[in-house]
């Protein structure tokens, strides 16, 4: 693998934010493929960290860096893509926020990394994000998908109100609803009729392939849920 | 006659201790779990599963806790646990109140005893003490103030169980520091008081031996 994308797995891995621009800018420069260079030197570094903070060995201001890192060097290596009316850059429109009520957002940023590294095109609405807040922008941004993070389980219910919402104003069938984060499991997600779950962020790329590509002319299908551990 | 165990978090603990009945068997536990959902429902699970006898009462002073206590269950006892999503409810006196002060200022951080000092005395709000081992003082500080980008104000509890002069002093100091507003919430023993009292309501869960605690148990209205 190309020296340059190693070096930008240790920076992301370091949350050396400067050195992760720097060197994702020299890559291009390189004439490496930006693509490739997501998929070896950001998103390998983010399914370590994810790896290792699940395994008590890295801390979340060390999970927290590694993200901020991850997202200014993909911002460029995107803009890269696109300039080049490249692949990949399309993969979809994804609208994702924190519910109402909460301010977690470690998870969420880096659901949103990621993804972005895959090709979504991602509008993140940020936290403490209303129901109504959630359909609207989905709309105006023509987006497939509806993100929904949540770390308080007091933030649950609008999860649940989301999809009655959309249910009420007869344009469920238009969006695929995911559900994440620490207290979300497969059963709520059955439970509200929510499409699909993930338990961790590199999951959600696949989940999010999967539901963009599903064919929903027969009406509603089952939840897809990946890497279902706990509960 | 019957026996009342009481399982409790140690952060719960020193808000309560002088309320708790003579006659109720006290299992303490600390409070490292509590960011572990996962591990700290195992270790419920087993201290359950190591109580003998038949149709005693388990009371679990924990909050759902991010599901940490969903799935748990006792074959021979009835478990008693409070219909709150985390500790700071019971602080506050109930969750509806816990919610009003929540709503007030979505970003507030709230503080009781245990959050800024640990067992042994070390200040470690935040994981502070951890942080300044691994990370050395200036870099503790710079993640600290990372961790709390959305946040406006911290606001100390007071329960009444203890004087809280010198929490008050350590939490100003904090939030002179990472630049929040100080508030102080007057707290309230009442659903505590309930817990310990067999007084049971719709503010108390109570699961029969053999059955699970759930998700909807506490996703009811009637908090
Ligand atoms: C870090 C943290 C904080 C930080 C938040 C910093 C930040 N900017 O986010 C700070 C210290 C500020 C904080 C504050 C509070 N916290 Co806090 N916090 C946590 C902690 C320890 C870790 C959460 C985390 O970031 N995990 C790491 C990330 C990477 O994991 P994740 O979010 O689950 O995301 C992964 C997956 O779930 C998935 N994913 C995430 N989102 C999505 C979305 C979709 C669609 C998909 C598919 C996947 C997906 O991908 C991610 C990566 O793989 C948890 C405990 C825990 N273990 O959950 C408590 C916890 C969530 N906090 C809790 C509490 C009580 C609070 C406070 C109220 C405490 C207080 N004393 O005031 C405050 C205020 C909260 C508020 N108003 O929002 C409780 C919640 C209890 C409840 N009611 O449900 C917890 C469970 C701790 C506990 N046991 O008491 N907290």
């Amino acid at each position: 693998m190309s020296d340059l994308i190693n070096k930008l797995y240790e920076a992301v891995i370091e949350g050396e934010e400067d050195d992760a621009l720097e060197i994702a800018k020299a890559s291009i420069e390189a004439g490496l493929e930006p693509l490739k260079v997501i998929r070896g030197g950001i998103q390998a570094a983010m399914d370590l960290m994810g790896d290792q903070f699940e395994n008590g060995e890295a801390f979340l201001p060390e999970l927290m860096l590694a993200g901020d890192a991850a997202t200014l060097a993909m911002e460029v290596l995107l803009a890269k893509i696109k300039e080049d009316g490249g692949e990949g850059a399309d993969s979809g429109t994804v609208v994702i926020g924190v519910m109402a009520g909460d301010h977690h957002d470690i998870g969420k940023n880096l659901v949103r990394a990621i993804l972005s590294a895959n090709g979504f095109k991602v509008i993140d609405l940020g936290i403490d994000v209303g129901v109504r807040d959630f359909i609207e922008t989905a709309k105006r941004e023509n987006a497939k998908i509806i993100a929904c993070s949540t770390l308080i389980t007091t933030s649950l219910p609008y999860q649940k109100e989301l999809i009655e919402t959309l249910d009420a104003m007869k344009i469920r069938e238009k969006y695929q609803v995911i559900l994440g984060g620490g207290p979300v499991t497969p059963q709520w997600t059955n439970m509200i009729k929510a499409d699909g779950y993930s338990n961790t962020a590199s999951e959600c790329v696949e989940l999010c392939k999967q539901l963009v590509s599903r064919d929903l002319e027969g009406g509603a299908a089952d939840p897809i849920i990946i890497g279902a551990l706990n509960a | 006659m019957r026996k009342t165990y009481l399982i409790i978090c140690e952060t719960i603990y020193v808000e309560c201790e002088s309320i708790i009945p003579d006659d109720m068997l006290v299992l303490k536990q600390d409070f490292t779990l509590h960011n572990k959902p996962d591990l700290l429902r195992e270790h419920l699970q087993e201290i359950i599963d190591s109580i003998p006898g038949k149709d005693d009462d388990i009371v679990l002073g924990y909050g759902l806790c991010s599901n940490a206590t969903v799935g748990l269950s006792s074959k021979s006892h009835r478990l008693i646990l409070p219909r709150i999503h985390d500790c700071i409810a019971l602080f506050c006196g109930s969750q509806s109140c816990y919610n009003r002060h929540k709503d007030e200022a979505i970003g507030t951080f709230f503080l009781t005893k245990r959050f800024i000092e640990s067992e042994d005395g070390r200040f470690h709000l935040l994981e502070y003490d951890t942080y300044i081992e691994r990370y050395g003082e200036k870099l503790a500080h710079k993640y600290t103030k990372m961790l709390l980008t959305h946040y406006e104000r911290a606001a100390l509890v007071d329960t009444g169980e203890y004087d809280t002069a010198p929490y008050k002093k350590l939490a100003q100091e904090f939030c002179e520091r990472y630049e929040l507003d100080y508030t102080e919430i007057t707290g309230d023993q009442r659903l505590m008081v309930k817990l310990f009292s067999e007084d049971w309501d719709h503010e108390i869960i109570i699961v029969k031996p053999g059955n699970e605690v759930t998700l909807l148990d506490y996703l009811t209205d009637a908090q």
